[in-house]
This record gives structure tokens, C-alpha cells and sequence, in this order.
């Protein structure tokens, strides 16, 4: 099937992503490199698709740009449902605020996601008791650990039809195994798109795969196995490690400012 | 029908949205001050009170030791309203456009996709209108209340003045939340120049009508002050405003506001996440 077909379509099975004539930028030094062939292809609903690419800034700017956190140098994604904010991000909220004003804060905006949400509030405030954060507690007060938990666990109270998962290195650990199981009962139905090199993770939670090189040119797409073994033959003849953690941080630059000048008058 | 509905629900969401912002920014605000919630009243209230302070002074250096407005506006107005009216649509003006001169302020909700540069403006936008309308009530119901001389001749005409003053203020503010990223000397010169501006042409201390004829040009240009002016006007019918127009403020608010739409539409990337450059 055509790209223009899949725009066309209207039956039930719709994609809930098409990439049409989506051209990204592939070089973080260098604006003017840009992937070598427009994308057009798409994700189809219930899809969980690891993205799997040895350029770790391409991998950025595809979640950046899902996340309409950067444009995109040409082209567009056609979303067909709601799509996530970036898993587990720590942008968004403010030090200052309490974690029931977050909340309350987050269910305004996707009061949608929120209602159709498979997991109840009682179970999220019970999920974070596990760790000791207390809904009156402010953000700025929870340890590096406990903010990874929250901003993690809230990621998954909501319902999305496309989950962003840039980073999971907290995800796979040892103390995020009751979000995982949260995220595997949220997932049923949804899809997913992640980026990264964890194979534990693409292997429990992703069915497909999409092997980029590193100009963005689509080499393979299928089979989540073959996948994996592709890239890890590129990454070994590259003779580069692939690092779980992610280089970039997501909304690094969208930081609130307090420096106002109220008293700044005549 | 359909296209209503999705307006209607378009609209409906677009509001959830600044609102939610409008409180998150509140909370954070209040949760930063020792003043908490009351920081956004507390603020205005202050200044106001030194800018009253400040024409009762030079009343009393004149030798008019009465607590009124001063020369000729005397006829019309207590000074207290006088002076409340001047800043409620000056500042208003002031705090909603100036402070879009450094760029947004508040910017970790566009993390959020559902959130937009122009629902973050929108939504501090909102803050700050609330702040100075309550404001304005506040102390038009006190001043009420002591002399016993209600006295709101169009109300119409006031709140339409208002909306206009935030319709211009948003205008300016949009258009220049661009300029954010310019070199900081820059911009706090400009800022500067701006609040003089603001200050002494959009007649917080003076009456259109008190400026000799010839003289009037110079003040005129500035549509807040036609904002001002006929914002006391809908109080006092009988207040004099010559050269001062409500077309004149119609225009320049519409379009200041289009342009500003405008601009944003085609630029809106640019208030967006950086990281990749």
C-alpha cells in the first residue's frame, strides 16, 4: 500500500502514525546534513516498533519531533490518536509544585487520557507509596531515585494510543518492576515507539523493528529478531558500544525562568 | 453542524488548557513568595500605592494639601480613582506586553505537546488580568463604599476598553516574545524605553483634557492612553476627552493583534525546544 493510500484510508485498521515525505536533520554539528531519503512509511494501531539506529542524535530528533518538541526539516506525521509525552521525562512540571498539583495539572490537560486510563488513582497514589513520595510532597523535595520513580509512574497513569520511550534504562531496573507491570496493562491495545539499545526492553516490550543506518536510510523493517541482530552486526563492525543511556535530554532547554522584574518600573 | 461541534470542542479544550496553565503558574508563583496566592494582588497594590502616593505629593508641594486628584480632574474624580483607573489599563498593558520582551518566562509546559507558546502568553495573560481586575473592583468598591457615590455611567464602554487594552497587550506581547533571544543589553535597553514610555504618555498622572491643545500630539499617538481615557470616561460621562477616540483604539488593537497571529503562525518553531542547534 501507497503512502497516499494509507492517507486516504478509511477503514477501521487505520495507522496511528504515517510519516509522509519526513525528512529529519542527521547531524547534530551540521544542520545541512539531513537523513538521506524522505521517510514514508507508518505505525500501524497496536504496533510496538524499536527503533534501531547507530546515530544517537537521529534518535533525538525522531522522538523530539513526535513529541512536537522540534520541527521537523520537511515533511510531516499525520497522528491519528494521542501520542505521548516522552516516557519518563523529566520536563514539563515545576520544582515548586506539589505532586497533587502536578496531577491535578496533568489530568486538565489530558483529561482524556486520563479518564480512558486502565490504571485507577487509588493504584498510582499506592504505586508511589511503594516509594515513599507522599502527594503533598513538593518535586524539588523527592531524591534522584524517587523523581525518576514519579516522573516515570505518571508517564504510565495515562492512557495514549502512541507511547514515546526514549529512555528505559529506569524502566528495566530492578525498581521499576511494578511500573513495568503497570506499563505492560496500559500498553494492551497501544503502540509504542522507542529508540535506544536495550534488547531486554525491545525484546519485553516492542513486537516489531526498524533498522536506520547512519543517514537514516530504512534498511529493515519487520521481524523484531532479525532486527536486533542487524543492528548489533552494524554496531559491531562500526566498532561502537551503543550506550543504554541516552545522550540527549528532552526539553533540556524549556526551563522556567524566576528572574522576572516586577519592581522594574519607572 | 459538525464543524460547530468541532469548534466548540476545539475552543472548550483550547480554554481547559490556559486555564491549567493559568493555575499551574499561580501555584508555582504562590508556592515562591511568603505572600503565597496573594503575591499577584500584593504586587500591583504596592505600586499603585507609591504612584498614588506620588501625585498626593505633588498636590501637597503645589500647596493643595486636599487628598484629590489634583487640578482640573478634580471635578471629575476622587484621586484614588483617578489614579486606580490610569494604572489598572496601563499596567495591564505594561505587565502583559513588557515582560513578553524576555521571551517566554514560563516554558517547561511546552514540554507538554498539547501546550502551546500562545497558551502560555494566553494563560499569564489571564493571571494578570484577574489580578488587575479584581484590583480595580476591589478599590472602586472601597472608594464606593466610603463616599457613597456609586458612579459607573457605561459599564459597556468599560469592559469593552478593557478587553481591547488586553486584545493590544496581547498583540504587542506576541509580537515581541520573538525579540527574546536578542542580546540582553538590547532588549533591557528597549524594555526600558518602553516602560518610560508606558509610564509617562498613557495618562496614569494626567487628564488628556489638562494638556494644552497644541500639545496633545505628543500623547495622542499612544493608544493606551485612549485606553485610560476612556476607561475613566465610561465611570464619569461628564469627564472631558477630547482627541481621544474609541475607533482609534479599536485599530490599533485589531491590528496589532492580527499582525501578531501572523507572525506567530509562521514562527511558532522558534519558541520551541533548541537542543539541536
Amino acid at each position: 500500500m501507497s503512502i497516499h493510500q494509507v492517507l486516504n484510508s478509511s477503514s477501521s485498521a487505520e495507522p496511528v502514525l504515517v510519516f509522509d515525505e519526513f525528512v529529519l536533520r542527521a547531524d547534530k554539528s551540521d544542520s545541512s546534513v539531513v537523513i538521506s531519503s524522505p521517510w514514508n512509511w507508518w505505525l500501524d494501531s497496536g504496533d510496538r516498533l524499536a527503533v534501531m539506529t547507530t546515530n544517537s542524535f537521529l534518535s533525538y530528533q525522531l522522538m523530539a519531533t513526535l513529541a512536537d518538541l522540534v520541527k521537523p526539516v520537511s515533511g510531516e506525521v499525520l497522528k491519528r490518536g494521542t501520542v505521548s509525552w516522552p516516557l519518563g521525562g523529566e520536563g514539563g512540571l515545576d520544582g515548586k509544585l506539589s505532586i497533587d498539583q502536578s496531577l491535578d495539572f496533568l489530568s486538565n490537560i489530558y483529561s482524556d487520557c486520563f479518564e480512558k486510563s486502565r490504571i485507577t488513582l487509588q493504584e498510582f497514589y499506592e504505586v508511589l507509596q511503594a516509594q515513599s513520595i507522599e502527594p503533598s510532597l513538593k518535586l524539588k523535595e523527592l531524591d534522584k531515585d524517587q523523581k525518576d520513580y514519579f516522573y516515570m509512574a505518571l508517564s504510565i497513569l495515562f492512557s495514549f494510543d502512541v507511547y514515546l520511550v526514549p529512555k528505559f534504562r529506569y524502566l528495566m531496573s530492578r525498581k521499576a518492576m511494578l511500573l513495568r507491570t503497570l506499563l505492560h496493562r496500559q500498553l494492551e491495545g497501544c503502540s509504542l515507539i522507542s529508540t535506544g539499545g536495550n534488547n531486554r526492553f525491545r525484546r519485553e516490550f516492542c513486537n516489531k523493528g526498524l533498522v536506520l543506518d547512519g543517514f537514516g536510510e530504512v534498511i529493515f523493517q519487520g521481524d523484531l529478531e532479525q532486527a536486533i541482530a542487524l543492528i548489533d552486526q552494524k554496531v559491531a563492525d562500526s566498532g561502537r558500544v551503543d550506550s543504554d543511556d541516552d545522550q540527549f535530554d528532552f526539553g533540556d532547554s524549556l526551563k522556567n525562568s524566576d528572574q522576572d522584574e516586577p519592581n522594574d518600573v519607572l | 453542524m459538525n464543524l460547530l461541534k468541532r469548534m466548540i470542542y476545539g475552543l472548550r479544550r483550547q480554554w481547559i488548557v490556559i486555564n491549567s496553565v493559568a493555575v499551574y503558574d499561580r501555584n508555582r508563583q504562590a508556592a515562591g513568595s511568603s505572600l503565597g496566592a496573594w503575591e499577584n494582588l500584593i504586587g500591583p497594590a504596592q505600586m499603585m500605592a507609591f504612584f498614588i502616593l506620588m501625585r498626593v505629593g505633588f498636590s501637597f508641594l503645589r500647596g493643595n494639601n486636599r487628598f484629590a486628584a489634583g487640578g482640573s480632574t478634580d471635578m471629575y474624580f476622587n484621586i484614588i480613582v483617578f489614579m486606580s483607573t490610569g494604572f489598572c489599563i496601563a499596567f495591564l498593558f505594561r505587565n502583559v506586553a513588557i515582560k513578553s520582551l524576555s521571551g517566554l518566562k514560563l516554558r517547561a509546559p511546552l514540554y507538554y505537546s498539547r501546550i502551546k507558546p500562545l497558551d502560555i502568553l494566553l494563560a499569564l495573560s489571564l493571571n494578570d488580568m484577574r489580578a488587575l481586575a479584581t484590583l480595580s473592583l476591589a478599590i472602586l468598591g472601597i472608594v464606593y463604599y466610603f463616599t457613597w457615590s456609586f458612579q459607573l455611567d457605561s459599564p459597556g464602554l468599560a469592559i469593552s476598553v478593557y478587553l481591547l487594552t488586553v486584545m493590544m497587550a496581547l498583540g504587542f506581547g506576541l509580537s515581541v516574545v520573538f525579540l527574546g533571544k536578542l542580546n540582553k543589553w538590547i532588549l533591557k535597553i528597549i524594555k526600558r524605553l518602553i516602560q518610560r514610555v508606558i509610564i509617562f504618555t498613557s495618562g496614569i498622572f494626567f487628564a488628556t483634557f489638562e494638556i494644552p491643545a497644541h500639545m496633545r500630539p505628543f500623547v495622542t499617538w499612544n493608544p493606551i492612553l485612549h485606553g485610560v481615557e476612556l476607561f475613566r470616561y465610561s465611570i464619569n460621562n461628564e469627564y472631558p476627552i477630547p482627541d481621544i477616540s474609541l475607533s482609534y483604539l479599536m485599530l490599533c488593537s485589531i491590528l496589532m493583534l492580527s499582525f501578531s497571529l501572523i507572525l506567530y503562525r509562521t514562527n511558532e518553531s522558534l519558541l520551541l525546544e533548541s537542543n539541536d542547534d
